[in-house]
């Protein structure tokens, strides 16, 4: 009877965790085109999860892992805009709104809605996105594209490089997430 | 006299410029720090450095946050995609499987290090994302 029960809730750990996608090395980008420099940052240890049953998504986006072409701007960008020692994450707490699509992944790509609460330098704002989702093997591929505004983290950019920061900042975002493998002991 | 007076002036005037112009180039082109050839500013291994951040964040953001680290322990799993390779201590089991400290190497090759092995790096330390410390810009030391 002990062995059934072991058994059954094995299977009901495999069943929980096969709805659960995990990457620790998804890829982060944005891109700032200012009329006197173009400017790119890439961050490729990003912690991103999601659940199919409920839909729920979540990110933690380590700034320090955010690498410039040039080291000067990456100092300023952690000591003087994002100040990453006093905010060192940036989180993104969602949900897939589109649900049907999401369980019913092949490897077509689909446009799924994605929703939620962008928090940058403590503050909070409210985020919506069409992104494309597909298959690939056991795998889940995410791709999405949004823009934010620097004046809604209170991002503030000095009169002797305002034609060097755009206001505007395009994001770019690739995930490959795994099923979470279950630990059996 | 006058114009020697001028002259001495301009040249001072010329030379401050230019060397306005040189410090403010190498500031502006100053490399990335190399890992591989700078002294650490912490020799620690793998377990102090992940239960700092795990239960004295302040402490080690202020300690080893942005510090170059050279750090050792037992390698647990490597992980190649495009461009980097990540070598991974776990140290922690948490809701999303196996936590640690993930070591970011700038290069696609293998490095010539296998899973159990004894390791040393060196790299600068990013802070840490409520699942892992990551190190960046890493060098291997030492392999035994």
């Amino acid at each position: 009877m002990k062995k059934i029960l072991c058994l059954a809730l094995v299977l009901y750990g495999f069943q929980l965790n096969a709805q659960r996608y995990l990457t620790k090395s998804g890829e982060i980008s944005f891109f700032s085109d200012a009329p006197l420099e173009k400017i790119e940052a890439h961050n490729k240890q990003v912690n991103c999860a999601i659940d199919l049953k409920t839909g729920d998504v979540i990110f933690k986006v380590l700034i320090r892992s955010f690498r410039f072409e040039r080291a000067l701007m990456q100092e300023h960008f952690n000591e003087n805009y994002l100040l990453s020692d006093k905010f060192p994450i940036a989180t993104f707490k969602g949900k897939i709104i589109d649900l049907d699509n999401i369980k019913n992944l092949n490897e077509s790509p689909a446009e799924i809605l994605v929703e939620g609460v962008l928090k940058i330098k403590g503050i909070e704002k409210t985020i919506s996105t069409k992104s494309l989702f597909h298959k690939n093997d056991k795998s889940i591929i995410a791709k999405a594209e949004f823009e934010i505004q620097l004046k809604d983290f209170k991002i503030k950019i000095p009169g002797a490089v305002f034609n060097k920061i755009s206001e505007n900042i395009l994001i770019k975002v690739n995930l490959n997430l795994k099923p979470l493998q279950p630990k059996i002991n | 006299m006058r114009l020697k007076k001028r002259k001495i002036i301009f040249l001072l005037v010329v030379t401050v410029v230019i060397t306005i112009m040189i410090i403010g180039l190498s500031m502006y082109f100053k490399p990335h720090r190399d890992t591989s050839s700078m002294r650490p500013d912490h020799i620690i291994a793998d377990s102090e450095l992940f239960s700092a951040y795990t239960n004295k964040f302040n402490f080690a953001q202020e300690n080893y946050t942005d510090k170059i680290i050279e750090l050792s322990g037992e390698l647990s799993e490597i992980e190649i995609a495009d461009e980097q390779t990540t070598l991974i201590f776990h140290l922690n089991d948490g809701i999303f499987g196996s936590e640690g400290i993930r070591c970011i190497f700038s290069i696609s090759s293998p490095l010539d290090v296998h899973i159990g092995d004894i390791v040393r790096i060196r790299g600068i330390c990013d802070g840490y994302n409520e699942t892992d410390v990551i190190l960046s810009s890493c060098t291997l030391i030492q392999e035994r």
